[in-house]
């Protein structure tokens, strides 16, 4: 669709100076190397199938984790579309590095890469399975019987429905970036794949590769993440560090790994079009999920500029919830910001432990 | 305004008509149908049209065993059905199944040929409305005392124009229709490759997806069906189909290392 840059004679400052800047750019990126990501050094203490859990070590050694031990561990479930390294992408990047310098205990949930054995895969085998395997690990190793649950975009989702299942299992839940109406007017995904035959697409098709799926995010602001976000190379072109954060985040948006057919399917039917959470119609499995069965703590922390799950997506989950002990986060941020920006860096590890820390 | 010229000033005015141009020549030049320059399928796979019916006609499935030289013999015969006219004629005789098959598969890529034209016609649509939505944008900053003063800034104001223009047409129903109808239809002609795929793969007894899909919900089944058994067994541990992992933890235990990415090719 684009056309050649043509007929530009008489600019001021010419063309040269941008077109120069780029090449800068693309030359730096040659002598760039390797870039490296997830810093935090971490053990994986159980799996099942593709699923690795991880417990984070202490940033300051063996003092902190007996500081940490005693406290309720904080499991964080990431959702499966992209890769949850996300969370500490590199140490000044590090939501996770955030949590562990103020004390909190750590796990992730890594859900690994679906192949075609893995195709029939349900939301019940994710969420009342995988997830509920890892609390009870976490909440066995620590010789507890809940845990803190922090669940970021889809795998807020999960959380949410975990903890509305689960209950007694959940001690705090804070939800980050979640979905949970996804029927708003804002929400262009939610539009376009309402005339998909996501079944027959499944069908067909098995898992859902993660390529398609970049292609559709992509697709969604196809102008500033196609074009300007790569002409903005010239602008960095002079500083290696900033350099290596884009490769980073380069890297970090194309990991992505292909969604379990069926697991998809039922996502895209009960939540983007049936709207399931919302009119409290939702089963997983033999148990119905309703959300004012959420009745422990939740912390909702939603991005104001969120292009992927706009604010009214999330913040309708206060008038859902069970609990009467409910604090919504605004952050000023995009869907991707709310992981990485300074500002990230700096105020949710403190709101999140915060939070966490009051009701301990 | 500019003290030269277009609204915005000489050079952005001579920048978006040189767009304008270049776009129109671009796409214009071959466009029967009004859609900017994007050769249809049909004309992509001409050539390999053209070979498979040549390689895959009667004569050339004479040589093949039994009812593999039958089908495609019929896969030749469609094709040189579609070269000739008679795509459209019901199937009869012993390959009517493969005929409408092949035809199946002949209408699925037709409705991705037009969707895909149409969705074509759609984003040059939405090319054509932000250069003139750039040009209105840059004389309102010209008018305002503030004129593009470079091409960076120029560039990031069509990225402006560009995401406005897009939101627009993308939330349209029109849009959310066509996107859904232009997938739909390739899910078809996917479907259609693959039952004309897993019958040949069947001819020469090779396992096919459909059957590694059973076996798949075979064990799921199995699966679950054991987890069940298990939960009701009093003595059987909770966990026991959960494998441990593989690096226990202990003081000793490595670390996980840093992640590396693969050297950037230059």
């Amino acid at each position: 669709m684009a056309a050649q840059l043509e007929g530009s004679n008489g600019v001021p400052g010419g063309e040269a100076g941008f077109g120069a800047d780029m090449a800068a750019g693309l030359e730096a990126l040659r002598g760039i190397g390797d870039v490296e990501i997830a810093p935090t050094l971490k053990d994986a203490v159980y799996r099942e199938d593709k699923l690795v859990l991880y417990r984070y070590r202490p940033l300051e050694g063996e003092a902190s984790r007996t500081l940490q031990s005693k406290r309720i561990p904080l499991l964080i479930c990431y959702a499966l579309v992209n890769r949850p390294y996300m969370l500490d992408l590199q140490e000044d990047r590090s939501l996770i590095r955030g949590l562990l310098r103020r004390g909190i205990d750590v796990y992730l949930i890594d859900w690994g890469m679906p192949d075609g054995a893995d195709r029939y895969l349900e939301l019940d085998d994710y969420i009342n399975r995988y997830l509920h395997h890892c609390v009870s690990h976490v909440a066995a190793a620590h010789g507890a019987e809940k845990v803190n649950l922090l669940g970021v975009c889809q795998g807020g989702t999960f959380s949410l429905c975990y903890a509305a299942t689960h209950p007694e299992r959940v001690q705090n839940l804070v939800t980050m970036v979640t979905p949970v109406d996804f029927r708003t007017p804002d929400n262009l995904l939610s539009k376009w794949v309402q005339g998909v035959d996501v079944d027959e697409l499944v069908r067909v098709s098995g898992n859902i590769s993660g390529e398609l799926l970049n292609y559709v995010f992509l697709s969604l602001m196809p102008f500033r993440l196609l074009g300007q976000k790569y002409a903005g190379i010239g602008d960095i072109a002079h500083d290696p560090v900033q350099l290596r954060n884009f490769l980073r985040m380069e890297k970090w948006i194309f990991d992505s790994p292909d969604q379990a057919g069926e697991a998809f399917r039922q996502f895209i039917t009960w939540f983007y079009r049936e709207n399931r959470l919302v009119t409290d119609t939702l089963t997983l499995g033999p148990c119905p999920v309703h959300l004012r069965n959420v009745t422990m703590p939740v912390l909702n922390v939603y991005a104001t500029q969120d292009h992927l799950v706009p604010p009214a997506a999330s913040t309708v989950l206060k008038d859902l919830v069970g609990t009467p002990d409910y604090t919504p986060y605004a952050f000023n941020g995009g869907h991707i910001g709310i992981y990485v920006s300074g500002r990230a860096q700096k105020d949710l590890p403190a709101v999140i432990s915060d939070w966490l820390r009051s009701r301990s | 305004m500019s003290s030269t010229g277009g609204p915005a000033g000489d050079w952005v005015h001579a920048w978006i008509e040189g767009q304008k141009t270049a776009f129109a020549k671009w796409s214009g030049e071959r466009q029967p149908a009004g859609v900017p320059g994007i050769k249809s399928i049909s004309e992509l796979f001409a050539p390999a049209l053209a070979a498979a019916q040549s390689a895959l006609g009667a004569g050339a499935a004479r040589g093949m065993p039994g009812s593999l030289g039958l089908l495609w013999g019929g896969q030749g015969a469609a094709a040189t059905g579609a070269a000739t006219g008679t795509w459209g004629i019901p199937g009869v005789g012993p390959l009517r199944e493969q005929q409408a098959a092949a035809q199946a598969m002949a209408s699925a890529l037709a409705d991705v040929e037009r969707l895909s034209l149409e969705m074509a016609g759609t984003l040059a649509r939405i090319h054509a409305d932000t250069l003139d939505l750039l040009a209105r944008r840059a004389a309102e900053q010209a008018n305002q005392g503030k004129p593009v003063e470079d091409v960076k800034a120029l560039y990031d104001l069509w990225i402006d124009c560009g995401e406005v223009t897009y939101a627009k047409v993308a939330h349209s129903d029109a849009y959310c229709r066509l996107q859904a109808d232009l997938c739909n239809s390739g899910v078809r002609f996917q479907a259609a490759e693959r039952q004309q795929m897993e019958r040949w793969l069947k001819l020469l007894d090779l396992p096919t997806r459909a059957e590694v899909n059973t076996l798949n919900l075979r064990i799921r089944d199995l699966q679950r069906r054991l987890e069940s058994a298990m939960a009701r067994t009093p003595t059987a541990p909770k966990a026991s189909l959960q494998k441990p992992a593989k690096k226990p933890v202990t003081a000793r235990a490595a670390p996980v290392r840093a992640k590396r990415t693969s050297r950037l090719k230059s």
